[in-house]
């Protein structure tokens, strides 16, 4: 863990460094102590520089870590809930209702009214909670939740809400259009720093919560049954982790978009290296995440220099043919 | 005995479809519970209502006297364990890890397994004869080496009861019989009160102290394992023919199935007597059986195998009393039968003065016209000082069909016009 930590560390550091305006590792290295240990002292004519590493690029890394973790603990999370490798975080639509709420509210131009920069966000927290209620009541039955039913009430409410947004997209005028595809492309280039804070109080508090839930995930992936003798209390469990992988998602999917295949492939890639035990996977899946995030950001933000591509395209081109990969040799082992 | 683990009244439904009503019964401490039944006799649903997986519509069950409904999950994790049928593990988790889950309900909610939980998982796995597979994953471990660890689990959980679905049902004999011993051992060394559904009527015949018979969803007989396993019994919740005898080595009852009689669709309209004995001719009459003949025996000796094969199914023979030689009566009535079978079998058996009359029988036959089909003999042991094979003689000379091979009588059999 110490290690993955270091890990982290040196990929945020590098992925500073990048970018369209190329800094040395070794002056971001001293503008960054400078700024959180006043030591060193930069010199003459840093200040641009400075002003991109702080301003610029270190909230756009930190975003990127904190999506990336935030992604992978719900992956790994809903996987083991759910008993089925193909979950990830929008499974359970809580992403689909966060996107028609961040459509209508560019497509209404909210974003030019009194809350500015909030709109979005905001507009998309709220689709993503009312999504989670929504689910939450419909599959819910005499005070149980299903897994079976809950999943396929996810889906088919994101089929739904797909539907709601092509609508959208269709009667949406040209200039809106751009901002609302970027958007569902999911990037991470208008993540205001304001934000990040607030996010991450989100995201801690949650993995705080999924993680003292380990143990009995380890369980519920046997299945429920199966937790329940060896002592789970298995409603009790799934819902709270059902809110908290909701809230997590529904957090960080308002100020990114749809950035795919990170929930999905990031805690595949941790069980394979450090197995399967949910004390462990967690917080590794989480670390791994950000890393894997903030890696796909600097190469989205630096093949095309100066412009950009959306950092969901990076992760899904990355993604499915890693995915493919494991599947193949997932079968070949002979596990289905 | 107090009972450890009580059901009172119960009643349970899925929807649309009740499977328990007003069902009383209480788990002794202390004891080995076999419950058998039918399929969809409800022998899962009643270990799931028994461990709290599933709750009664009315009535209560109470663990050591307090209501299932009210004790935490945890607290019945360490009382109760069970054993399913199987288990799939989507992820790639190791064998000694699944064990080790055993250790759950006494771990805290941050903990990770201390040195005792370890020790005690490691015992369950020697107990088990699964150590060496400590390090495999689960997946891909055979059908039997996965029951073991789930059975290794159970006993990481230091339960009170232990509640088995069919445990034994992917092993081998060595492994049913270890796991079943496994059972006895724990059973005596730590008072582990067990139940333990079972479709192997013997061994729960062989390890059971109580036997429940379930079928469709009451209590069909319950008691020592020679009151509940009857012919009479087995025949009418399983709807199969048995013969149940003392088992030699044991006295526990021993269940074997017979083929199903199918006199009733006698097509083939055509009647076989056998004379045999010792169970030279059970053979022959399954087979014919089989094929919807109609096959009477005779004459045979109470308590002869062929007898208790034709009495268990209901095969019309002629008898005479135990150890006696055929008596003048029991020979007229086996002549009755000849008289009424469109083919007679001599089968291959012991000839002594006791039963040389049986061979006579056949010659009788032959000379009223009979078609008789004779299983070569070679009289190794003849007891009757050159009579019997007089006998043979005479039916060779007499146009007997001899044949070498059981394999042949449904060929014979097929010659006859009926």
């Amino acid at each position: 863990m110490i290690f993955l930590s270091g890990c982290l560390a040196g990929v945020g550091v590098m992925a500073v460094s990048l970018g369209a305006v190329s800094i040395p590792l070794s002056k971001t290295w001293a503008i960054l102590f400078q700024h959180f240990f006043g030591a060193g002292s930069p010199g003459a004519g840093d200040v641009k520089d400075s002003s991109i590493i702080l301003d610029l690029r270190l909230p756009r890394v930190i975003a990127g870590a904190l999506v990336g973790a935030a992604l992978s603990v719900a992956g790994s999370v809903l996987q083991a809930l759910l008993r089925n490798p193909l979950a990830d975080p929008y499974i359970l639509g809580i992403s689909s209702g966060a996107a028609v709420g961040a459509v209508l509210c560019i497509i209404f131009g909210l974003g030019a009214t009194i809350l500015g920069s909030y709109a979005v966000p905001g507009a998309a927290f709220t689709g993503a909670l009312l999504t989670l209620l929504f689910v939450y009541f419909i599959a819910r039955v005499e005070g149980r939740v299903p897994a079976q039913t809950m999943l396929l009430t996810g889906v088919i409410i994101s089929a739904f809400f797909s539907a709601i947004i092509m609508f959208l997209i269709s009667v949406t005028s040209d200039e809106r259009l751009y901002s609302v595809t970027f958007w569902l492309m999911g990037n991470l280039e208008y993540v205001a720093s304001q934000a990040l804070g607030v996010i991450f109080i989100y995201l801690l508090l949650g993995s705080a919560v999924l993680f003292s839930l380990a143990k009995d995930l380890n369980l519920m992936s046997m299945g429920e049954e199966t937790a329940s003798e060896l002592g789970v209390e298995v409603e009790r469990v799934k819902k709270t982790a059902f809110i908290f992988t909701s809230l997590i998602t529904g957090a960080v999917v308002s100020v990114s978009g749809l950035i795919g295949f990170v929930g999905l492939a990031v805690p595949h890639l941790t069980r394979m290296i450090w197995g399967p035990d949910h004390r462990f996977l967690i917080p590794a899946s989480a670390l791994l995440g950000a890393m894997v995030l903030i890696l796909a950001d600097t190469i989205a933000r630096t093949v095309m220099a100066p412009s950009e591509i959306p950092v969901g395209v990076v992760t899904a081109l990355g993604g499915a043919p890693f995915f493919v990969y494991l599947l193949r040799r997932r079968r070949l082992a002979g596990n289905p | 005995m107090p009972a450890i683990l009580r059901m009172e009244s119960v009643c349970f439904q899925y929807p649309g479809r009740e499977v328990f009503h007003d069902l009383t019964f209480g788990l002794e401490e202390g004891e080995i519970l076999g419950l058998i039944g039918p399929n969809s006799s409800g022998k899962t649903t009643l270990l799931k209502l028994m461990d709290g997986l599933l709750n009664p519509k009315q009535g209560k069950i109470f663990l050591e006297g307090k209501d299932l409904r009210k004790v935490s999950r945890r607290e019945v994790a360490r009382k109760i364990a069970v054993v399913p049928q199987e288990m799939e593990a989507p992820f790639s988790f190791t064998a000694g890890e699944i064990v080790l889950m055993g250790r759950a309900p006494y771990m805290g909610r941050f903990g990770w397994e201390k040195q005792r939980d370890l020790k005690i998982a490691r015992e369950g796995m020697a107990l088990t004869d699964i150590a060496h597979l400590e390090k495999r994953p689960f997946a891909e471990l055979s059908q039997g080496e996965k029951q073991r660890v789930l059975i290794a689990r159970a006993l990481a959980q230091e339960p009170r009861v232990m509640l088995l679905d069919e445990p034994t049902s992917h092993l081998d004999i060595n492994h049913q019989v270890e796991i079943n011993e496994l059972i006895r051992s724990l059973n005596v060394e730590k008072n582990l009160t067990v139940m333990n559904i079972s479709h192997d009527l013997n061994l729960a015949a062989e390890y059971s102290h109580r036997i429940v018979l379930l079928s469709s969803g009451s209590i069909y007989a319950m008691g020592t394992p020679s009151m509940v396993i009857t012919e009479e019994n087995i025949r009418r919740v399983y709807e199969t023919m048995v013969m149940v005898e003392k088992n030699p080595v044991s006295g526990a009852p021993r269940v074997t199935p017979l083929a199903k009689a199918k006199m009733e669709k006698a097509g083939l309209q055509k009647t076989i007597h056998i004379i045999c004995g010792e169970g030279s001719g059970a053979d022959s009459a399954r087979r014919l059986l089989l094929r919807g003949y109609r096959v009477s025996l005779g004459v045979l000796n109470i308590g002869d195998s062929d007898e208790k094969f034709g009495k268990a199914l209901g095969l019309t023979m002629a008898l005479e009393e135990p150890f006696s030689p055929i008596s003048e009566r029991a020979y007229r009535e086996n002549q009755g039968l000849i008289e009424k079978a469109d083919l007679i079998i001599v089968e291959r058996f012991l000839v002594g003065y006791g039963n040389l009359a049986n061979l006579k029988a056949a010659i009788e036959a032959l000379k009223k016209g009979k078609r008789v089909v004779v299983l070569e003999n070679d009289l190794q042991y003849d007891f009757t000082k050159g009579e019997a094979r007089g006998c043979y003689q005479w039916l060779q000379e007499g146009g007997a069909e001899f044949i070498t091979d059981h394999s042949l009588i449904l060929k014979e059999v097929e010659k006859v016009k009926s």
